[in-house]
């Protein structure tokens, strides 16, 4: 028991640790780009307009935002904002941070976690099918499509199913998360069509995510196989699918599980990306926004909320582990 | 274990087909959608134009977004005093005005019988309100300048109808800054501390022809239906949708949108549908070649600048670079489609043999056979500024100065870093590239002017690090007082005369692009003289009739 509370004590310091840290560099690392928000003065496309403020304005604005007292006292009223849940006031929106993420974050977490299942779900039976058929003619059709399928952008990979399913075939929207303007007759209506124009971005993420889960299912697999507890599973005359399934698959699914908890965190590189070409109103986009605005609050906000589901999901990971391999629980 | 493997691939094709006819039937749902709705639109008569959307903020002038279009969407709203079109100022809000012989008085006559969206009246005091309301709270659009206001020494309510606007001093373009001066209403405003943060329905109440019906922030979606009670022109559109979209061409080819901007690129691809129509753009878009004077010396001497402007292919830029749309750099500054453009002016044309003879007669050749020109132990060698866009302009530019023996190394940045490097100062030669050529002739004295009366007030773009010239301050300051346009067009005219020679800067080129529309969707739009957007100005959505009648 007293080591069990110790061990608790010490992954709470180093979240606490970890979460310090993650604060300050999404404070400061904004404030050190050059530039503030109110500075610009040329644009970033050709024909791209941009009112351009004078001195006096960017004065005038420096101070309502606070952005003109001296950067460690910033950090502080930061730091006592956050305290009381306050995450600030976004300088592009003009309105609260928070109120801005509640806006975006749910899109995200629709496309991330949809082709996080896909393609964890669909990489496994792949990986499975390959394993069961090694060195035969279809594993290595579909291991070398896998790979150089993996080589393919994500962006790219969502313009070309655009410019199929969307431009081509006419069968997906073009852009946006919902129909501009549509009054749903009920929730099943509303439903579907949030579905159908989640459908094209989902997909590019699931296919950019396949190739990994399908690889490691693959070659955890087939090394599992060769271990001896399967040979005795089979000696012990088990159909071949239990050993498949109940032996080789569950014990192979331990790096998988991992790898699908880092995933969701270097997804967040992709769905920026991935929103861009869909025009997807998600997280990604918006702060691509922030950046380019420097909207410091906006940006801090942000990055706080990616690196703290980046934590929960790790932890998740750590306690999902320990439920399908009860050696690392002890 | 065939039977098995087959079972696996099956579940697996399944899984896709279902799928992907799920996608399948949902498209079904939504193009019946999209009918019913167009039957709806004919039987009631509805005329929707479809623009390209994007979150641009909500619209009233202080929670709108600086960056991009949103300040047409206030404008859609909100009037003001005067307002622009094809030729120059038409009365707007104000029926009329006199200015006294000084030029420090304005008075404006308003059009009686005009009212708020809410049914308010709309008298002078609102006007004297927003001016004064503005000055506590800088709005990002629709505001006028700080610099402006501070010329402006009161605004008296004469009458209801009437409000005088009392100057320090004359200012040639308080006319046309007025024009961005958009009225808010003081019953509402009056009460609000924090227009910053002011994201009631109420904000949106003008006296413009549109009232916002909906707007998504999230979605980037706005929809502007016809105020019935607008006292002006009848609304030629019923309704504004500004939809987001991933490419504003295919949006187009598939009818989603009715307007868009297209690249000469792809211009075959229109130039054959009998019910599209394209026009060119007017090239108020460009790109400016910067010189740092204080940082380099030598720069300060005309005879390397000349050099510089004949060395620089700026035609090879345009051709190449802007893919043959748009027009190459002016030295008078002004761009061909200004109105005020001087004709008369040198061409500068490529010519690297001028180039050679003008740096040898300033005295700096190539001692060491390096290729690179130098002079008492100096070299021409040059850090040039761009943003990572510009970078192929800058190599073309790097390749013809080094044939003339300048050498220039390419300092490629994120645009806001390179804003913030030239602001500065800390550059030596730049390039950026911005919009508003074809605004008020005025940008001529801010930019290039350093009068002492707008030291601390830097304006943008004036990036002119070093540069002096007292014949261009004089004629500056005279711009500024002259209230005669026919006689301010004329020092306009010898200002470009004057920088056309000193070249304090090289315009490279000024890009247009080309509008297209479907004609049957809707055929109304019309071009600011001033400004290349059709879908911005306000009369584009009106009847050409009154006085908002085509000139």
């Amino acid at each position: 028991m007293i080591i069990m509370a110790k061990d608790r004590n010490s992954l709470v310091f180093r979240l606490v640790i970890t979460l310090f840290v993650i604060l300050v560099i999404n404070f400061f690392l904004p404030r050190m780009m050059p530039g503030d928000p109110f500075s610009t003065t040329s644009a970033d496309e050709v024909g791209e307009e941009i009112i351009v403020m004078t001195e006096e304005q960017r004065l005038y604005y420096m101070e309502y935002y606070g952005l003109d007292k001296p950067v460690h006292e910033q950090f502080l009223i930061y730091l006592k904002n956050l305290m009381k849940c306050d995450l600030g006031k976004s300088i592009h929106y003009k309105m609260p941070v928070s109120n801005v993420i509640i806006l975006h974050i749910p899109w995200t977490i629709l496309i991330v976690l949809g082709s996080t299942l896909i393609s964890t779900i669909t990489g496994v039976i792949l990986g499975t099918y390959s394993a069961q058929n090694r060195k035969r003619g279809s594993d290595r059709i579909m291991m070398t499509g896998m790979i150089a399928f993996a080589e393919v952008p994500s962006f790219l990979l969502g313009l070309i199913l655009l410019l199929i399913f969307s431009v081509h075939l006419r069968l997906f929207p073009l852009a946006g998360a919902i129909t501009p303007f549509a009054h749903y007759n009920g929730l099943a209506e509303q439903i579907l069509d949030i579905l159908y124009h989640a459908f094209l971005p989902v997909m590019t993420l699931s296919l950019a995510q396949l190739t990994g889960v399908y690889l490691l299912t693959r070659n955890t697999l087939i090394t599992v196989t060769t271990k001896d507890y399967v040979r005795t599973a089979r000696a012990k005359g088990l159909g071949e699918k239990t050993v498949w399934i109940r032996h080789a698959l569950r014990n192979a699914l331990l790096p998988v599980v991992t790898r699908v908890g880092f995933m969701i965190g270097i997804m967040m590189g992709g769905v920026v990306l991935v929103e861009s070409v869909f025009s997807y109103p998600g997280i990604g986009v918006t702060l691509r926004s922030a950046v380019i605005s420097r909207d410091y609050p906006l940006i801090q906000g942000i990055l706080l909320v990616i690196a703290v589901s980046i934590l929960v999901c790790n932890l998740l990971v750590d306690k999902i582990y320990s439920k399908l391999d009860p050696r690392v629980a002890v | 274990m065939t039977k098995k493997r087959l079972i696996t691939l099956l579940s697996v094709l399944l899984g896709f087909l279902v799928l992907i006819t799920a996608g399948c039937i949902d498209q079904d749902g939504a193009q019946t959608g999209t009918l019913s709705e167009n039957n709806y639109e004919t039987s009631q008569k509805v005329d929707v134009v479809h623009l390209t959307g994007e979150d641009y903020g909500y619209p009233q002038p202080f929670t709108i977004y600086p960056r991009g279009p949103g300040s047409s969407k206030v404008g859609m709203i909100f009037d003001s005093l005067v307002e622009r079109d094809e030729i120059g100022i038409i009365p707007w809000l104000a029926e009329r005005w006199d200015i006294s012989s000084d030029g420090t008085e304005y008075t404006f006559y308003l059009r009686k019988g005009v009212s708020w969206s809410d049914g308010e009246p709309f008298t002078a005091s609102d006007v004297k309100f927003t001016f004064d309301y503005e000055k506590e709270h800088i709005p990002i659009s629709g505001g006028v300048e700080p610099e402006v206001m501070k010329i402006v020494d009161s605004v008296q309510v004469v009458d209801a109808n009437t409000v005088k606007f009392v100057l320090s001093q004359p200012i040639s373009t308080f006319i046309y800054k007025l024009a961005r001066f958009k009225i808010i209403p003081e019953h509402i405003y009056e009460t609000v501390t924090d227009p910053y943060s002011f994201l009631d329905p109420s904000a949106v109440t003008g006296t413009g022809p549109f009232l916002l019906d909906e707007y998504n922030k999230e979605h980037g979606t706005y929809r502007f239906v016809a105020n019935k009670n607008f006292w002006g022109p009848n609304t030629a559109v019923e309704a504004v949708e500004f939809v987001p979209v991933s490419d504003s061409l295919i949006a187009f080819e598939q009818g989603q949108i009715d307007f868009t901007d297209i690249s000469p690129d792809t211009l075959d691809r229109f130039t054959s549908n009998p019910d599209i129509r394209i026009i060119q753009q007017p090239a108020f878009w460009g790109y400016q070649f910067y010189f740092n004077m204080n940082k380099r010396p030598e720069l300060g001497d005309k005879r390397i600048r000349h050099a510089f402007a004949y060395a620089i292919d700026r035609e090879e830029l345009m051709e190449k670079i802007g893919r043959g749309a748009g027009k190459t750099g002016q030295m008078g500054i002004l761009p061909e489609d200004h109105i005020w453009y001087n004709p008369d002016q040198p061409a500068y044309e490529y010519d690297p043999e001028k180039a050679k003879a003008l740096l040898e007669e300033a005295g700096w050749t190539d001692t060491d056979g390096d290729g690179i020109r130098d002079k008492d132990g100096k070299k021409l060698s040059y850090v040039l500024s761009l943003a990572s866009g510009e970078v192929r302009i800058g190599e073309l530019i790097k390749e013809r100065l080094s044939k003339v023996g300048i050498d220039v190394q390419i300092k490629a940045l994120e645009s806001k870093s390179r804003d913030v490097n030239l602001n500065s100062g800390d550059f030596e030669l730049g390039i950026s590239g911005f919009g508003g050529w074809g605004q008020d002739a005025d940008y001529l004295r801010t930019r290039y002017c350093d009068l002492s009366s707008q030291k601390e007030n830097v304006a943008s773009n004036a990036l002119t690090f070093g540069y002096h010239n007292d014949t261009l301050n004089a004629l500056g300051t005279q711009e500024l007082r002259e209230l005669d346009d026919e006689k301010r067009k004329e020092i306009v005219y010898k200002m470009q005369a004057v920088l056309a020679e000193d070249m304090p800067t090289i315009p490279l080129y000024y890009t247009t692009s080309y509008d297209a529309w479907h004609i049957s969707k809707y055929d109304g739009w019309m071009n600011m003289y001033d400004h290349h957007a059709r879908t911005h100005s306000i009369l584009s959505y009106l009847e050409r009739d009154g006085i908002a009648a085509k000139r």
